[in-house]
């Protein structure tokens, strides 16, 4: 019976290259358009979904989980906190926070919270 | 999980923690496994002094003993097998080194192996329950939140703790061999409107997740637990 073994580069799992593609999926899919309060879930759920493409085209082994909150600014506070019970070795979690460069449009009415949480799912083992 | 111990002789010991020279998953080196160099070491063991495991073998089980601890709990979730190779565990394996003026060095750290578990899925009924964590969850956030308001200084404290209040209670609940990820949003309740979404790629017949909601004059707080299934 055939062992499968995943390739190296499939366990590792570079998180800043994550953080990368998730800031460019915000800033295409918010990026052309104009603010509208309408809009709000679309954008939401475009966000997430086009993250989620991303990062399943890298293929590793990993499981994801995005979060997105969108928040209207009222000069009301927002704090967010996360707090994993994972291995700190192979998992890791990076934010995207607050204002955009170029979306000055989105500063002024909107809040945008953005988590992204990856797992290690597979452990190779060796039949000894 | 069915362990077998082997020791590792490793030349400079620090306890502490999951550090690099503990090899954890398996071969082809992955880049936190150290097992490959430290392979090569193991043979020049025995050239060292023979009759040490016959001095200190009660001094042995108690470093071992205390040894063990920090790794097991760690590693009971992750069910990491050796990886390559390992000679058999003779009778030069169980001797430490000794140094030149006779004093013993320090033992070697002896590592839990778990052997492979052959699972693929969750045991029945050990799966995520979502209902039963959202009552947890809900009961925590009301617990710790019934009468609090909203300060800007004292919400960063109070959603760090609540975050760790939440993986706490989640863990009593949620059944082993899951990871949590626990997400808090505390904010000043105003008059905006809010949208939280997320979205998860895992396997849904094994992985789900909880989320609950409270409010009260001044605050509003949304906690979301992800449970994932880790083989």
């Amino acid at each position: 019976m055939e062992e499968f073994h995943p390739h190296n580069d499939e366990m590792i799992f570079n998180a800043d290259e994550a953080h990368n593609i998730v800031k460019e999926c915000i800033e295409g899919v918010l990026g052309k358009a104009d603010y509208n309060h309408n809009k709000v879930n679309q954008w939401t759920a475009a966000i997430v979904e086009q993250s989620l493409t991303h990062l399943v085209k890298l293929g590793k082994t990993y499981k994801y989980i995005v979060t997105c909150a969108v928040m209207q600014r009222s000069g009301a506070g927002l704090h967010t906190a996360s707090s994993c019970f994972w291995d700190t070795t192979t998992d890791e979690i990076r934010l995207v926070n607050g204002e955009f460069p170029g979306l000055d449009f989105i500063g002024l009415e909107t809040w945008i919270s953005f988590s992204l949480f990856s797992a290690q799912t597979y452990c190779s083992y060796c039949l000894s | 999980m069915a362990k077998q111990e082997s020791a590792l002789p490793l030349p400079a010991v620090a306890p502490d923690g999951a550090e690099a020279p503990l090899p954890r998953a398996a071969p082809g080196g992955t880049h936190h496994g150290s097992q490959p160099p430290d392979a090569p070491a193991r043979p020049t063991a025995p050239a060292k002094s023979t009759e040490e495991g016959k001095l200190l073998p009660s001094r042995r089980s108690s470093i071992l003993s205390t040894l063990n601890a920090p790794f097991a709990s760690r590693r009971s979730s992750l069910g990491a097998a050796p990886g390559g190779k390992r000679p058999a565990a003779g009778p030069w394996m169980l001797h430490s080194r000794v140094s030149f003026s006779g004093l013993p060095l320090f033992q070697p750290i002896q590592e839990t192996r778990y052997e492979n578990t052959y699972k693929m899925q969750p045991d029945e009924g050990c799966k995520f329950n979502a209902c039963r964590v959202q009552r947890v969850l809900e009961s925590a956030l009301a617990s710790s939140l019934g009468d609090v308001v909203y300060g800007a200084q004292s919400g960063t404290q109070l959603a760090h703790s609540l975050a760790d209040l939440v993986r706490s209670r989640a863990k009593e609940v949620v059944p082993p061999r899951y990871k949590l990820v626990c997400h808090v949003l505390l904010g000043q309740r105003g008059q905006q409107s809010m949208l939280v979404a997320s979205r998860a790629l895992w396997d849904p017949q094994s992985d789900s997740f909880a989320s609950a909601t409270f409010s009260n004059a001044s605050l509003f707080a949304v906690a979301t637990v992800h449970g994932l299934y880790f083989e």
